[in-house]
């Protein structure tokens, strides 16, 4: 009989509440569950539901007004109020941890060999050579090409993967006993994150350590791990083997989430059925209740694509200048979106699919070719004429904190572009912010709120009403979805079809996502480095992709699920 | 899980307490006595409601230095306002014996000078002329600087190059000196000594500015404003300006503090009205009787610097109160 190893970590009904100007905040409320040597779990859940905040107190990282109760036991020994030098030799030792931010998390000034030599000397009487050498083969460890020359490079000169290479390679540099792992593919494209899923599970085994795995991503989950505990408000509302996730789930919660994540090879379209919504219902017991919503498809009109296209982009080329000269970020694009038709524009980090969007609103100058919008050439516009063309044409932003001024309030925000195109009537004014904001499903009492009192979707929906209230017939959607959680997701996307289909808007989708871009999309153009590679319709692109990088693309995400 | 799950729907809610109820059965967690009854309340709790504003003044009121200096300042405000009141006779007019030592008469606290002037006096509307010009060469900087900054800042490239040159080529001058030479050549007043120092602060500001306006230029929230078809001049003064006061509100505190230091070695050297008593005319005036009449001098540099010291902590305090770091959700 094969004995169980005692766990490596083992969490026991911890409770960690922060205090706050109107009363604690409980971040995590009676968790338990334990990681074997070797073994991978997920800790799975949506923005503030306390995932991030049991990782930091794994490793004790938490400010110091954070209280705990509980007992968190690494290696067989209860953390929990050990004296700070006994902790700094636990981290790194028996728990190391990487992060999201591979670009933040490197200090610039240093090069990365001293970085791991330094990790390396912080646990250890190493001279500096031997540090050296043990860095050389901690990089040959994590897959970096060419380590001996890498050892001697800054953070900014290696990419986004390879730093968190590297940061991996300093989180084994004292043989942790176990990792963990806070969303540290989010950050990344499709491609690299299979790469580094998978250096990070060659490394659990190799090295025998348990991984926790903090993701908000179930797709990653099924495959890189062998149990998922999903949160909820600071609470485990089940745990279960991953094999299990996506077809033997009981939890109402757990459902609903899978439900609400768009998967690429459901071939789910929007304008054959909506998205299913979960519904969270806070009691006043102190109990949720979950529900999963579907409500009937929208009945849309097919796009006319015969007509006349609303915008038509031909030949288009827009170029930075650099202090290493013109750099070209979208290079002799042509697209054409027909009226009521989505258009989706898939591409990874600096493909240029950004810079084109901007380029279109004519909020970066283009260099050479033509925007032509509802039959006329807008490249050249200016003034009054750009100002007409605005009015009817808007953009929705990735960021729904940074895309809303935190100093003007939700009314001020919707009606400044009333009072600037000249809707003199006050009272009309007010009336048709009211109206947008019921249309985007907000409450009228939101008017006199700032935006730092709402909620991510919440605050993307300001920024939709924002860009809806002057009644464009185009909108550019620049990410709009990848900053929200999966649930707020599917209520974001469902809100656009809706919208869609009551005001009768064309869409230019921007996302990285492919499931996303396959969910809205009529067609979809794949842009890479600065160029289109592919283009058809919602269909066949993905059944049938001509272009090895789309087939690429298609491939990774594919794999993960 | 698709529209085929009809049960799904009707018995979730149900299903949910089921699984509550069960869990609660099979692990009792047991809630430590801090917990309040809002367990897995959501984090938009404390704060909503509340403003940066408020939040900020919160922080500000609850820091002991910036109250210390705000005290101070009210106190060192309140002698400006009440001197005529008090005084109203010319400061400078020779009211008993000369050097009379601090408590020696009572009907001169703090003494008098060597031509038997009220030290009290001269002191109490030597406020006056310091809060003036500081102020109003702060505010005249503050405008001068803000226009040129945001100017530069905002519309970047050809219009930057030149603004900036203007800017370094106004901070490469020593400002002591220029003072001195702008004061030279012009009446002596409180009007254009403030100008004058006004003149040497504002490259400070626009700089300032400048690189606030050049960050917050790239926030989405201007790139939405600019594509709903806003103006230049909106953009500016009610997107761009307002998220970039803090700093500017800071540095105009320390700006105060560093027009009145300017003000009284302006007068310490004899530059400044001649018909107005100032701290630094006193000190100046003092300066050769050090060892005998100590308290001549060290009375109106008290006042300086205490003055100076109480702006100083008022700018610490705006700094934390309004530092962006401490506001999580700016």
């Amino acid at each position: 009989m094969i004995q169980t190893p005692p766990p490596v970590l083992d969490v026991r009904n911890l409770w960690l509440s922060f205090p706050g100007h109107g009363g604690d905040t409980t971040a995590v409320a009676g968790l338990s569950f334990s990681v074997r040597p070797g073994q991978a779990v997920a800790l799975v859940g949506e923005s503030g539901c306390g995932k991030s905040s049991t990782a930091l107190a794994i490793m004790q990282l938490l400010p110091d007004t954070a209280r705990f109760a509980g007992e968190i036991r690494l290696d067989g020994r209860n953390i929990v109020g050990l004296p700070r030098k006994e902790l700094r030799a636990m981290r790194g030792s028996t728990a190391a941890m990487i992060f999201q931010e591979p670009m933040t998390s490197l200090n610039p000034v240093h090069r990365i060999g001293d970085q791991i030599a330094e990790a390396l000397r912080a646990h250890e009487q190493l001279s500096y050579k031997a540090a050296r050498a043990r860095a050389l083969a901690l990089l040959e460890q994590v897959r970096i090409p060419d380590a001996a020359r890498r050892l001697d490079a800054y953070p900014h000169q290696l990419s986004g993967g390879q730093r968190q290479r590297v940061m991996i390679a300093m989180a084994i540099s004292g043989r942790p006993k176990l990792l963990i792992a806070d969303e540290p593919t989010t950050a990344l494209d499709a491609t690299i994150q299979a790469q580094i899923l998978q250096l990070l599970d060659e490394l659990r085994q190799e090295l025998g350590m348990g991984l926790l795995l903090i993701t908000h991503d179930l797709a990653l989950v099924s495959r890189w791990t062998e149990d998922v505990v999903v949160m909820h408000h600071g609470e485990k509302m089940e745990q279960l083997p991953a094999v299990d996730l996506f077809s033997n789930a009981h939890h109402p919660y757990t459902r609903g989430l899978i439900g609400a994540s768009i998967r690429l090879d459901r071939s789910q379209h929007y304008r054959k059925r909506r998205l299913p919504e979960i519904r969270v219902v806070h009691n006043p017991d102190d109990t949720y209740a979950f529900s999963l919503e579907q409500r009937e498809p929208a009945r849309l009109a097919p796009p006319l694509l015969d007509s006349h296209p609303v915008l038509a982009v031909k030949n288009l080329v827009v170029r930075y200048d650099t202090p290493r000269g013109p750099f070209t970020a979208v290079d002799d694009v042509s697209l054409r979106i027909a009226p009521g038709e989505t258009l989706g524009l898939v591409g990874e980090s600096g493909s240029g699919k950004s810079t084109l969007s901007k380029a279109v609103m004519r909020l970066v100058p283009a260099h050479e070719g033509r925007i032509v919008f509802k039959g006329e050439d807008i490249g050249a516009f200016s003034g009054k004429d750009l100002r007409r063309v605005r009015r009817d044409m808007q953009m929705v932003f990735q960021d729904p904190y940074g895309s809303l001024n935190p100093r003007h309030t939700v009314g001020e925000i919707l009606e400044g572009p009333l009072a600037v195109h000249e809707v003199d009537d006050a009272r009309e004014r007010r009336k048709r912010v009211l109206d947008m904001l019921d249309r985007v499903g907000l409450p009228a009492r939101s008017v006199n709120r700032l935006p730092h009192e709402f909620s991510g979707g919440q605050r993307q929906r300001i920024g939709i009403a924002r860009a809806l209230i002057l009644n464009p017939s185009l909108v550019v959607c620049d990410e709009p979805v990848s900053a929200l959680d999966v649930s707020v997701q599917s209520q974001i996307l469902n809100l656009l079809v809706e919208l869609k289909e009551s005001l009768n808007l064309s869409y230019l989708f921007i996302s990285h996502d492919l499931a996303v871009v396959q969910y809205i999309s009529d067609r979809v153009v794949v842009m890479k480095d600065a160029k289109v590679v592919e283009e058809n319709d919602h269909l066949h692109i993905w059944t049938n992709p001509r272009h090895d990088y789309t087939r690429a693309l298609i491939n990774a995400v594919a794999r993960e699920q | 899980m698709s529209a085929s799950d009809p049960a799904l729907h009707s018995s979730a809610a149900r299903e949910a307490d089921a699984g509550a109820s069960a869990q609660a059965q099979a692990l009792p967690p047991e809630k430590p006595s801090w917990l309040g009854t809002q367990a897995g309340s959501p984090a938009h709790g404390p704060d909503a409601g509340t403003t940066h504003g408020r939040r900020a003044l919160r922080i500000f009121l609850r820091n002991p230095n910036a109250l210390a200096g705000l005290f101070i300042l009210s106190l060192v405000a309140i002698a400006a306002i009440v001197a005529p009141f008090l005084y109203p006779g010319d400061p400078l007019a020779m009211v008993g014996r000369p050097f009379l030592w601090p408590g020696q008469d009572p009907a001169f606290p703090l003494g008098t000078d060597s031509m038997g002037r009220d030290v009290l006096a001269g002191i109490l509307h030597g406020t006056r002329v310091s809060l003036a010009v500081g102020i109003a060469a702060t505010l005249l900087g503050l405008v001068a600087g803000v226009l040129v900054g945001a100017t530069a800042g905002y519309y970047g490239g050809r219009i930057d190059d030149a603004l900036l040159r203007i800017i370094e080529i106004c901070q490469t001058l020593p400002n002591f000196v220029l003072v001195v030479v702008l004061v030279a050549i012009t009446q002596p007043t409180a009007a254009t000594i403030s100008i004058a120092i006004a003149i040497v602060t504002w490259p400070n500001v626009a700089r300032l500015v400048r690189a606030e306006f050049r960050s917050i230029r790239e926030k989405d929230y201007v790139m939405a404003a600019r594509s709903l078809g806003y103006g230049d001049a909106h953009i500016i003064f009610r997107e761009i300006l307002p998220n970039g006061l803090p700093p500017i509100i800071v540095t105009s505190s320390v700006m105060v503090a560093g027009a009145i230091l300017m003000e009284s070695a302006l007068s310490f050297m004899g530059l400044g009205d001649p018909n107005t008593v100032s701290w630094g005319s006193m000190i100046g005036a003092g300066r050769e009787l050090i060892r005998t009449a100590w308290y001549l001098t060290a009375l109106p540099g008290l006042a300086i610097v205490l003055t100076v010291l109480a702006l100083n902590m008022i700018g610490d305090g705006l700094n934390d109160a309004l530092n962006p770091r401490f506001l999580q959700e700016r």
